[in-house]
């Protein structure tokens, strides 16, 4: 295999040639062994100490909402006339940060991307968490938690239906669509890998958990006709989902009549900001799990680097938007509109806005360097700043706008409480300790398809040795 | 005849008459059917029962056996379940009576009203009227008599007093001192006589912290007898304000706002006035006529609606705005501290208390009026341009205006600068100041009076001191060390609604009936009487005061309703004559007499001669709060959340200075700093007021209350600590008393500012000064507005609007509600705050949650400075570059829920909560609302308020009993939000239908807001009728709407503001 690997070694001279995206002298069964073995073997320590933190973070999550529920929303910070500040804030975030998982996982599989794969079952698995943390806020930033079910259009005492007019109702097919079919699309990926883990299960309770979560895949060619078919209807359903879920977010405030709100700018400016998080988190996480779980030669610089380049693009996308909502609101002629942005620049909240500036449209810029590009250290620090500055622009587009809009006499500031603080440190306890579950129990790299791209890469490299 | 009867029997037995047989008849039932072997048969239980309950009918009787009659066209024969009526009262405020009407909903008084029939409301009231009513329920109120801090009864009391006041009686009543508040109650001066005359030697003082002594001495001082002015602004072009908030805190300011708010009107306006003004007149009828059952409709409301058909062909007759008569009225005021008043100015001079005599008297030189000492003072204001320049400019528009031009002077300033007003006044007021003899016949200053008692109880002259209501100790100057000198009192009967400073300091403590809980009287500052009727049975059996004075004084009458009803009686003649009177709330031909009397100018040129000037130097002021008056308000939670009318602060006073002050003390806001001034002390934050005058502080009296209740100290049952680390120890602002001394009552100079290095966080509601160029208030000066009546559209320009949407309803049929609020005549007094806040059971939330920006108040009250004295068609406010303090204005904007036909917050609730009707109101559906707050959000005036935590959470039971029936009480988690009092439209709609579906009258549906405006700025009706009044006012050429390009059409239009002004004082 060493010399299949030397021998597919791309000159450097041809920039079209792509490198490998399994690096190492690879098989089937050593691919299954590394990728199983993470699932298999003892749980290492220090899984424990960080699902410890973790968990902890979660109860503290679920202490402040209980809190929320039993005294009302005022233990959060926000007033009149910052309705939403960092429910909403936390609810666009996560909603953004799933982005990529969807993104990986169905329009790359639809263009054909093979260099998804090793990521994909991560990304998605990201999705499924983050939403769970996005739905998070919409439930409960509601005054009346209790009756946050009259927003589905259920038949019910009261006989009448939501107003289909809001966008916040919008909301609700959105996002409950895209959970279901993300949970659907990655439940359905798995299939095959769960098959595998449990083939290879040395305990009863692994084989009965697994054998019913496989669903009796047996890995015959008529499963396999079935499984790709669904696996691509179902790519084809999420497609426009990547689109339209934070479109519909964005319409949130788009469809408002809010100064710095109405803007027509907002839905492709959300999805670009949303898949430029989505992957600045794929980046954070995969990096620490391809460190710690040693799967270097399956997440290799390659990938690395491609999602550095996806950065690089959204991210100007972003500050291209930035910089039309200013010559908009200028060209608007709007006093409003105007103020707003002057105000979202040179306002109170300046430092929110130049935080949000330099971590999204400056910091990417660094990405035009290979070096940087291709430094670990650097990628790493770089998409947390991401993360930062994505959470500092939907922190910027909801309370910058609110604080400050048609009538001076109203005009306030927000700050928030403890509590706010604390809910939001407690989702990011939800959503590690979901992916810690996640990488224990199964498989973070999708072997199945993994395994297609060797056959793939392994067939390439024969082909063109014959020629 | 019984022989020749035929006998018939029923049995052998009977026959024979067998004793078993008799005891078979007198046994009700068959055998085996055994009687209870008790001595209670069913006969027996069933009487008994009967007696029960009738006698347990009689001890829950709490209806007083007095009678109290409804106000209204028809009095019903039985109140009506669930049917509110209306009862009118007076309302006794700093010597004066106000007429009310006071909502009743099955024997709880919840809302007052202003009573038409009377002067010193001619339909509204004040914010401190609006507030009294959460007084009466006050959990902290003093529910018991207390000897020392031990729970005693009335009876305890009058045991312990009779002995002691027949040894005072003994001694022909040396050594009792009687100390009450001014009081115009002509029954407390029966008792007062009353007493004199039983008690020889005891003494009656008067003492009053916000007092009008200034006004009365000099008055006494330029006519030789203390007489009331009258100032008909209603006939007065030019009006001279110095020192004077006559349109806000003064006493009498809302019939003042009436008077003034007519000549703010200029062409149609006057005619749709003049409808309004009837209607407003009859404000409280059609309530009244709602509520109760009317065949015969009240008489008032005849007259009103002929009045309106009188109007019509007129209004017809008028083109849009061709009739305007270009002629308003102009105000000048001169003052130190930024009032209401100053804000309505068109033009304003910020000079310093001290000097404001000094500008007056110049003035008098200008006028031509000879007095000595006249040069004397007008020197002082020698240095000062500005001034100088003024003084020629307003003298020459008096000369002008001669018998319609009034000057006024504030209360604060003292005598001989009145006097010199009466003086100027008696050259150009010409009618429009009107005199009547004072209540009192001889002038008596109080201060005199307090002082002679400190020296007499320091001396120990005095055994026994009945204080009524007011709280001495707190209020009284720091060097009359007025809790030194009561010590050496013996007796100290405290009689007053709460558990105060003064009542721990006293021997016995009788806790005072609220004056919906009792009977009295009381005059309009003309002097027409009005008795007061309570509502309601004393809640915690507290007296009047004229009941404990007649219950140590043996006075033949011991309830107030008997020495109210027998005094009454002898002037009215009759039982119906005083039914009359306590349904009307007025008594007829009560008023006193005008007077004429003759200016002294001999006296006044001497008293101005003996006056010193003010020299230079800082200046403290001492004015009084519009929320705490002297402080009797600590404990009432709508006043210390209704903001300042000028600062919007809130739950705090302040150190209010200029920014030039400021920046010369080199302070800033929230900087606590030390005042000092002869040797007395205070630390207090620092608010800056743009257009303050330049070196002078104002400090608003009656904060820092130390004996008060939760709400007065910063607790409350449900968020136990209002507010957290509170830099003021554990009261409420700062006690400004502790700076004022008796030699410098109201304005002081030489006080020093020290920096502490503390800081201290206060709450505004609204805490930015400039419009930022929007067009939200807009003005324009008289002149512009003759010349392009239709200003106030043209900042709008041409709009063309589509909506995509369709909407349910083409609003052209049937009701279709719409309000129009004048900004030329709204003074900003905040009643209408207060009237809302207690018609729709708006909670308070607390100073640490308005710091949060959660205040719940459904109207505000916007204000906004700007310094361009109105030029050219100007709009929007100025640009903080050109800031200048010497030419600072300020506006008002009453703002609330807009009802926009196209509304922004109904389109984005997800659960169609709010949504508009028919008749065009966008409402409310709070049960249905989950609380996203996104309607707030998506709302472009902010009037939404979100309950962010329980407000009316452990509300106590007494609260409960305040709170309006008709309107629900918002849980948390819920949005709320004006609807024009949806609760009375829908009342007045039930009433048309039961009525044979009639039409609703203009006028017939009032709001909260526009029922308590005493400047009838805010009107309210259907826009359908082009003959409403809120149609007519619509038509005017000021009328615009708010943020027209959003096309959201909103239903509340405004009328823009107009300032009259002197060419010669635009800078």
């Amino acid at each position: 295999m060493q010399a299949v690997a030397n021998e597919f070694k791309i000159p450097k001279e041809n920039p079209l040639a792509k490198p490998p995206l399994i690096e190492g002298e690879q098989s089937f069964s050593t691919l299954t062994e590394a990728v199983s073995v993470v699932v298999e073997d003892k749980t290492p320590r220090n899984w424990y100490i960080a699902f410890a933190i973790s968990v902890l973070g979660t109860m503290m999550l679920g202490g402040m909402l209980g809190y929320l529920v039993f005294t009302g929303v005022g233990v959060w910070g926000n007033n009149q006339p910052v309705g939403w500040a960092w429910d909403i804030t936390n609810f666009v975030f996560w909603i953004g940060i799933g982005h990529a998982g969807t993104l990986i996982s169905a329009i790359l599989f639809l263009f054909r991307q093979k260099w998804r794969t090793s990521i994909n079952r991560a990304a998605e698995a990201m999705t499924l968490f983050a939403v769970a943390c996005a739905a998070i806020y919409p439930g409960f930033h509601v005054g009346r938690i209790w009756l946050a079910y009259w927003l589905f259009p259920l038949p019910y005492n009261q006989g009448m239906w939501p107003n289909f007019r809001s966008p916040l109702e919008w909301d609700v097919f959105a996002v409950s669509t895209y959970g279901t079919v993300s949970l659907l699309f990655w439940y359905v990926g798995l299939i095959p890998d769960l098959a595998t883990l449990r083939d290879r299960a040395t305990t009863k309770m692994r084989q009965m958990i697994y054998g019913i979560f496989s669903l009796g895949w047996r890995g015959s060619n008529r499963h396999w006709q079935h499984y790709e078919v669904a696996y691509l209807i179902l790519a084809g359903i999420s497609t426009p989902l990547v689109l339209s879920v934070h479109s519909i977010v964005s319409f949130d405030f788009a469809v408002s009549k809010l100064p710095g709100w109405h803007t027509t700018i907002f839905p492709p400016y959300f999805v670009a900001g949303a898949v430029f998080s989505g992957f600045a988190m794929v980046m954070t996480l995969m990096l620490v799990a391809r460190w710690a779980l040693n799967l270097q030669h399956l997440i290799t610089m390659y990938h690395l680097e491609v999602m550095n380049k996806i950065m690089l693009v959204t991210g100007s996308i972003v500050g291209y938007a930035y910089s039309m909502e200013f010559f908009m609101a200028w060209y608007s002629g709007n006093m409003y509109e105007k103020f707003t942005f002057f105000n979202r620049a040179f306002g109170p909240y300046a430092w929110a806005y130049w935080t949000m500036f330099t971590c999204n449209v400056v910091s990417p810029q660094c990405f035009w360097s290979k070096k940087l590009r291709t430094s670990i250290p650097f990628m790493f620090f770089i998409s947390i700043v991401i993360n930062i500055g994505m959470w500092f622009e939907r922190f910027v587009i909801i309370a910058t706008s609110l604080h400050r809009d048609f009538i001076p006499s109203s005009w306030g500031y927000f700050r928030p409480s403890p509590v706010d603080i604390l809910t939001f440190a407690g989702t990011f306890g939800l959503f590690m300790t979901l992916f810690l579950l996640f990488i224990r129990f199964v498989p973070v790299i999708a072997l199945a398809e993994v395994k297609a791209v060797l056959a793939h890469q392994q067939h390439k490299a024969h082909g063109h040795a014959k020629h | 005849m019984k022989e020749q009867q035929k006998q018939y029997w029923r049995s052998l037995d009977q026959l024979s008459d067998a004793p078993e047989y008799r005891k078979f008849v007198e046994r009700e039932f068959p055998e085996g059917a055994s009687e209870l072997n008790n001595e209670v048969d069913r006969r027996k239980f069933l009487i008994l029962a009967a007696a029960g309950i009738g006698m347990a009918g009689l001890t829950a009787c709490r209806r007083p056996i007095e009678k109290i009659i409804p106000a209204g066209g028809k009095v019903t024969e039985q109140l009506i379940p669930g049917v509110p009526q209306q009862y009118a009262t007076i309302f006794n405020f700093g010597g004066q009576a106000q007429g009310l009407l006071v909502r009743s909903n099955d024997g709880r008084p919840t809302k007052i009203e202003g009573n038409p029939n009377h002067p010193a409301s001619l339909g509204a009231t004040s914010g401190y009227a609006q507030a009294s009513i959460l007084d009466l329920y006050d959990p902290d109120r003093s529910k018991s008599v207390k000897q020392g801090k031990e729970n005693k009864s009335w009876d305890d009391f009058v045991k312990a007093a009779t002995p002691l006041f027949a040894e005072l009686k003994g001694k022909q009543g040396d050594g009792l001192r009687i100390l009450a508040e001014s009081s115009s109650s002509p029954a407390l001066r029966e008792l007062r006589t009353h007493i004199t005359t039983a008690f020889p030697q005891a003494k009656w003082h008067t003492y009053d912290a916000i007092s009008q002594d200034n006004a009365l001495e000099g008055a006494n001082l330029a006519f030789g007898q203390p007489v009331h002015a009258h100032y008909a602004f209603d006939r007065a072009d030019v009006v001279l304000a110095l020192d004077s908030d006559f349109l806000g805190s003064e006493i009498g300011s809302t019939a003042n706002v009436k008077g003034f708010s007519k000549k703010r009107r200029t062409g149609t306006d006057v005619e749709a006035s003049e409808g309004g003004h009837g209607a407003a007149a009859a404000h409280g009828e059609p309530k009244a006529e709602a509520e109760h059952k009317t065949e015969a409709k009240p008489a008032e409301n005849k007259t009103e609606a002929a009045k309106a058909e009188a109007a019509k062909p007129a209004a017809a007759a008028e083109t849009a705005h061709s009739a305007d008569s270009g002629k308003m009225n102009r105000l000048y005021a001169v003052e130190s501290n930024f009032t209401v008043t100053g804000a309505m100015a068109d033009h304003r001079l910020r000079l310093q208390s001290s000097k404001i005599g000094g500008f007056l008297a110049a003035l008098a030189k200008q006028l031509g009026i000879t007095a000595n000492g006249l040069d004397k003072h007008a020197a002082s204001i020698g240095g000062n341009a500005l001034a100088t320049k003024w003084v020629a400019a307003v003298a020459k528009d008096l000369t002008a205006n001669k018998g319609k031009a009034v000057v006024v002077v504030g209360s604060r300033q003292p005598a001989h600068i009145h006097a010199l007003a009466h003086l100027i006044n008696a050259s150009v007021a010409g009618d429009a100041v009107r005199y009547t003899r004072a209540f009192d016949e001889k002038f008596e200053s109080g201060l005199g009076l307090l002082k002679s008692l400190v020296a007499d109880a320091s001396g120990g002259k005095v055994n026994t001191l009945v204080i009524l209501g007011g709280n001495p100790v707190y209020n009284t100057p720091a060097d009359l060390k007025f809790r030194d000198a009561l010590k050496q009192v013996k007796n100290k009967i405290h009689v007053g609604l709460y558990q105060d400073e003064t009542s721990v300091e006293c021997d016995w403590h009788v806790n005072e009936a609220h004056y919906l809980e009792s009977w009295g009287d009381g005059r309009a500052f003309d002097g027409t009487a009005s008795i007061q009727q309570p509502l309601i049975a004393p809640l915690h059996n507290g007296k009047s005061a004229i009941e404990v004075l007649a219950a140590v004084s043996d006075y033949p009458q011991k309830s107030g309703y008997d020495i109210v009803k027998t005094l009454w009686l002898k002037s009215l003649g009759g039982e119906k004559a005083w039914n009359k009177a306590v349904h009307d709330g007025v008594i007829p031909n009560t008023a006193f007499a005008a007077v004429t009397p003759a200016a002294n100018a001999g006296a006044i040129g001497g008293a101005l001669d003996a006056a010193q000037p003010a020299g230079d130097g800082l200046e403290i002021n001492f004015v009084q709060d519009p929320s705490m008056y002297d402080g009797r308000f600590a404990n009432n939670g709508w006043m210390q959340e209704a903001p300042d009318p000028m600062t919007k602060l809130v739950w705090d006073n302040a150190a209010l200075m200029s920014k030039d002050t400021a920046e010369k003390l080199g302070v800033s806001n929230e900087d606590v700093v030390k005042l000092s001034i002869k040797g007395h002390e205070l630390r207090l934050p620092v608010w800056i007021l743009p257009g303050h005058a330049k070196d002078s502080i104002s400090v608003a009296l009656g904060y820092g209350r130390t004996e008060t209740g939760r709400i007065g100290k910063g607790y409350d049952t449900t968020f136990g600590k209002l507010f957290d680390a509170n830099s003021f120890g554990n009261t409420i602002g700062g006690n400004t008393y502790l700076l004022r001394t008796s030699d410098a009552m109201d304005f002081a100079l030489g006080v020093t500012v020290a920096k502490t290095g503390e800081t201290h966080k206060i709450a505004v509601t609204q805490d930015h000064w400039s419009m930022e160029d929007r067009p939200l208030v807009r003005e324009a000066t008289l002149d512009d507005f003759i010349k392009k009546p239709a200003f106030a559209k043209e900042p709008d320009g041409e709009q063309h609007m589509f909506s995509i949407f369709d909407h349910p309803w083409d609003f052209k049929e049937g009701n279709q509600w719409g309000m129009a609020i004048d900004l030329n005549t709204c003074v900003g007094c905040n009643a209408c705050v207060l009237a809302c806040q207690s018609e729709n059971n708006i909670p308070i939330v607390g100073k640490d949650n308005v710091l949060r920006g959660r205040e719940m108040h459904w109207i505000r009250m916007d204000r906004y400075f700007t310094n361009i004295p109105a030029t050219e068609f100007a709009v929007g406010g100025a640009k903080p570059s050109v800031f200048n303090e010497d030419h600072m204005q300020a506006v008002q904007q009453p703002m609330t829920c807009q009802q926009c036909e196209h509304a922004p917050c109904e389109e984005v609730c997800p659960v169609a909560a709010t949504v508009h009707n028919e008749e065009g109101l966008n409402t409310m559906a709070y049960n249905r609302c989950v609380g996203t707050r996104y309607c707030s959000n998506n709302c472009p005036f902010k009037v939404r308020r979100f309950n962010y935590l329980n407000w009316h959470k452990d509300i106590s039971e007494t609260e409960k009993m305040q709170q309006n029936p008709e309107v629900t009480v918002r849980m948390r988690g819920v949005m709320e939000k004006c609807t024009y009092c949806t609760q009375r439209i829908s009342a007045a709609k039930h009433q048309a239908k039961v009525e044979g579906h009639r039409p609703i009258k203009d006028g017939e549906i009032t709001p909260a807001c526009a029922q308590v405006c005493p400047a009838d700025a805010i009107v309210f009706g259907n826009i359908n009728d082009p003959n409403s009044r809120v149609s007519k006012l619509r038509k005017q050429a000021r009328n615009y709407q708010l943020l027209v390009e959003l096309n959201i059409n909103p239903r509340t239009t405004y009328l823009a503001k107009l300032r009259n002004i002197n060419k010669e004082l635009e800078a």
